[in-house]
């Protein structure tokens, strides 16, 4: 079956334009619980889905069986009709550029390429760096994957792009008379086998180890408004959630983000510049072309202080008459496409690692994110981090166990005091949910001093 | 089914094999800002294929099941290369299996996408209707009927079919928001949902800062739910037990909540969102107690972790691709006396919150929660004064809830927790 062929049958049926994407994707994964493999996975995935629009409607259809593939033409050509007799507001896709191209991935060692036992070999050497005390439970877990995602339209793309990535993720508990915490590090990237194998064991297993140990002995953090410093895993998930989510153009469109009519506007300090930006290599959110066919531009959200730009989907940059930036993105080829995040980057500032600590009498230093929410419409946020410090008159003083912090976007972001000049890559992987989508993302992104924080602790 | 024979006799050669076969039919409709933006379809399957050779387990999964022979092939690459585990591997002999009242709708099945159409239309003009200024972010509504089919060389071979009907809308003025939906295994009124939503965005409006402090904070349907499922529910779980990972460890027979908190985890629950005659083992499904009146009673249990502890699996395992892998049906939190009112006015200083915001962050290990509250609302004296402007509240979850003395008498189901309204008593609320 000639897949562009067969999609051009949408138009002959009545479609303006229909896109097809299909993946297929085999995935490994293993979980190793006290040196016990408890799990060991090797999938195969094969999803495809195809949309049609007309006259300012969209019908979508999708499947598991690609035998199914003529029917689901058919019937997402006869949606497309049902919405379009009951839209009320119709927009005209905007014009598309049209590529050809077969992506393939960068890297040596293709995961599935080695043998599964060489895998759980590797797994339970970590496993075993960690049988130490104040240990009791360590669970350790990766996934690789590699996949071929396929894209066709009406206009004449066909793009093919090979996405190869792994996450790696170690839990610890620890155990202390009757205290007991838990700790976590990982690594998630979009890469071969051979980043996998670099990772140095001791290293990293010692840092947990520390970590754990340092959290038994750690009080809570206090509660209420201070300053606090965070480091660049979080100052990324503090932009996610903070910024981007509200920067995405599907919430300007249906009226939930606080930042809509800001265009233009200052919302933050002049030395304060973000981007969101799926090219920065390996870095998880990573992607050439996006969902609908696009190929994936930064996207310069605040410029020097100043609200800049949105991420587009192809119907959102239609609909708001602007240039697209290849943000449309979904989960697997079984959802719609809607603007999502890749890479969120914060440019680098003047300010040395320690200058961020200086004059704060009172606040808490933060590293190591467990994740974020945003409520983009009253821009209130909230997210958590690994680990906290208490910091007294510009020092680190005793450690304390992992915090929340909230805030509100339009008052948080003119809060951020310095900048840091440490701005790295993150390789800690992460996955972005909206609209019950998952999708990969991540950062590359300094630490910074914000000013005033709500800090979620019971002291 | 030919299709189960076939893969159970080409199985044969590696040993013993179970199936689960889960087809989804959906049909959606999405609005945005008022507008219709997508009506959907798909037709999604699932195959998990795990062999045991009575030492060795080997899973795999698929979603074309026209590969099903890769699928098989790759399950016994995974035994091949996986360590013999410390107990013999049994798997379920046949037996029957609970009829479950109300899982599965023919008026559902006969809704076409017109009359789901026109359903979520006259949700959208019952929000207009409540307040113009009212601008309806997103409308959704769906039907999902699923085919579970669940095999194994043993003889079983059994299948449910189960559908649902979703409607859920987010509502905005300005910068505040209120959102409701609704699932049931039957055809309901879209109109209340959209009301509810209305209602609640119009009384969110024009929320005010609150001061920090420690006071009451009264849990809604949405706010127990995200906070039970994601916090207590992983303590019950016996793999979590066994390893350390949970606070219940060693608490069997001892009195660890209030009194009046009576757990169960039930499987067979008529009109339960998460019932089902079978687990994903082919385990008959049932009724466990959890907790009873404060005293924790039992653990929940696949074949694997059950073997470990002596006893018989409670029938929630959820999933064959990880061993064991442990989780609820639908759990039931036992209603109080209280009603919403009487709670509010029995409480002297607190905050309602409808929403909790973030509790994927908290510590399912220590009960550490430090989340956000939304469409939160400040009591006075016995009465709600104003809905709040931001807040985040901090508490260790266990603790709250040896203490808990006001319990809603209504039950409302929310993903597959099924609680009353809960008020959690001297919790650390931090203002703006």
């Amino acid at each position: 079956m000639e897949l562009s062929k067969e999609l051009e049958k949408a138009v002959k049926l009545g479609a303006d334009y229909a896109d097809l994407r299909i993946t297929n994707v085999s995935a490994q994964g293993i979980n190793s619980d006290n040196s016990n493999v408890n799990s060991i996975q090797n999938n195969t995935t094969q999803n495809y889905g195809v949309r049609a629009f007309i006259k300012g409607a969209w019908g979508f259809t999708y499947g598991t069986d690609i035998n199914n593939l003529k029917n689901s033409i058919k019937t997402a050509v006869k949606l497309a009709k049902l919405s379009s007799k009951n839209i009320k507001e119709r927009f005209k896709l905007a014009d598309f550029p049209v590529y050809k191209e077969h992506v393939k991935a960068q890297v040596k060692i293709k995961p599935i390429d080695v043998p599964l036992e060489d895998k759980i070999k590797r797994i339970l050497e970590f496993d075993k760096l960690l049988e130490r005390k104040p240990i009791i439970n360590r669970t350790v877990t990766a996934n690789f994957y590699s996949g071929m995602l396929e894209f066709y339209n009406t206009e004449g793309s066909e793009i093919k792009e090979e996405a190869v990535s792994f996450s790696f993720f170690i839990n610890v508990v620890g155990k202390e008379g009757v205290k007991i915490q838990k700790a976590f590090d990982r690594v998630g990237v979009t890469a071969g086998y051979e980043r996998f194998e670099s990772i140095d064991q001791e290293k990293f297993c010692n840092g947990l180890h520390e970590s754990i140990k340092r959290l038994l002995h750690a009080d809570s953090a206090p509660a209420g408004k201070m300053p606090i410093v965070i480091d660049q895993d979080l100052c990324h998930v503090f932009f996610h959630e903070a910024v981007g989510h509200a920067c995405e153009a599907d919430a300007i469109l249906e009226k939930v983000s606080i930042l809509r009519g800001k265009s233009g506007k200052k919302i933050a300090p002049d030395f304060l510049s973000l981007s969101d930006d799926p090219n920065v290599r390996h870095v998880n959110g990573f992607y050439k072309y996006d969902s609908e066919g696009m190929l994936g531009k930064e996207a310069k959200l605040i410029k020097n202080g100043v609200l800049n730009e949105f991420m587009n989907s192809r119907e959102t940059a239609s609909k708001l008459g602007v240039e697209p930036n290849g943000h449309g993105r979904a989960e697997s080829p079984l959802m719609i496409p809607y603007p999502r995040m890749s890479n969120t980057v914060l440019y680098p500032g003047d300010y040395k690692f320690e200058e961020l600590f200086d004059g704060i009498r009172l606040g808490v230093y933060a590293k190591g994110s467990s994740g974020g929410v945003v409520d983009p419409n009253n821009g209130n946020f909230l997210f958590n981090s690994q680990e906290a410090f208490l910091i007294e008159n510009g020092k680190i003083t005793k450690p304390l166990t992992d915090v929340s912090f909230g805030g509100n976007i339009i008052e948080t972001l003119m809060k951020v005091e310095k900048i840091g000049n440490d701005q790295i890559p993150l390789i800690i992987g992460g996955r972005c949910g909206k609209k019950g989508q998952l999708v990969p993302v991540c950062g590359k992104c300094p630490s910074i001093k914000i000013s005033e924080a709500m800090v979620g602790g019971t002291n | 089914m030919e299709l189960i024979n076939k893969i159970l006799k080409k199985a044969e050669k590696y040993g013993e094999v179970e199936i689960l076969i889960a087809k989804h039919d959906t049909s959606s409709i999405v609005f945005e800002s008022g507008n219709l933006s997508n009506i959907n379809s798909g037709d999604v399957s699932e195959m998990h294929i795990r062999l045991s050779n009575g030492k060795q387990f080997g899973f795999s999964k698929i979603n074309d099941i026209n590969e099903w022979e890769r699928c098989l092939r790759n399950a016994h690459s995974v035994m091949k290369a996986s360590k013999p585990i410390e107990s013999d591997i049994i798997i379920n002999q046949k037996t029957s299996y609970p009829k479950i009242k109300g899982i599965f709708a023919k008026k559902i099945e006969a809704l076409d996408k017109e009359t789901i159409l026109k359903k979520t239309k006259e949700m959208m003009a019952t929000v207009s209707s409540v307040d113009k200024r009212i601008n309806m972010s997103v409308a959704e509504s769906a039907v999902d009927s699923v085919k579970l089919t669940f095999a194994n060389s043993n003889g079983i071979n059994v299948s449910h079919n189960s559908n649902v009907l979703s409607a859920g809308i987010e509502t905005t003025i300005g910068d505040v928001s209120g959102y409701d939906s609704k699932m049931l295994h039957e055809v309901f009124d879209f109109n209340k949902v959209g009301n509810s939503a209305a209602e609640l965005c119009v009384s969110s409006i024009n929320p005010k800062p609150i001061k920090t402090m420690v006071a009451d904070l009264v849990l809604d349907y949405f706010a127990i739910a995200s906070i039970a499922h994601t916090v207590l529910m992983p303590a019950f779980a016996a793999d979590n037990v066994q390893t350390g990972r949970s606070f219940l460890k060693g608490k069997l027979g001892k009195k660890v909540f209030s009194e009046d908190i009576t757990i169960t985890d039930n499987a067979i629950l008529e009109k339960g969102l998460f019932s089902r005659p079978f687990d994903a083992e082919g385990t008959k499904s049932q009724k466990t107690a959890l907790v009873e009146d404060g005293i924790v009673k039992n653990y929940l249990y696949d074949n694997y972790s059950a073997r470990k502890d002596g006893v018989k699996s409670t029938g929630n395992c959820f999933g064959l691709q990880k061993i064991p892998l442990i989780g609820s049906s639908n759990f039931v939190i036992k209603p109080g006396k209280y009603s919403k009112d009487k709670i509010i006015s029995e409480t002297k200083r607190g905050v309602l919150a409808k929403y909790a915001f973030g509790t994927h962050v908290a510590n399912v290990l220590t009960g550490d929660v430090s989340i956000g509250v939304s469409n939160a609302f400040y009591i006075e004296n016995g009465q709600i004064v104003h809905p709040v402007k931001q807040a985040m509240v901090s508490f260790n979850l266990f603790e709250a809830l040896k203490n808990v003395q006001l319990i809603g008498k209504e039950l409302r189901q929310e993903m597959d927790v099924v609680a009353p309204m809960i008020r959690l008593d001297n919790v650390q609320i931090i203002g703006n």
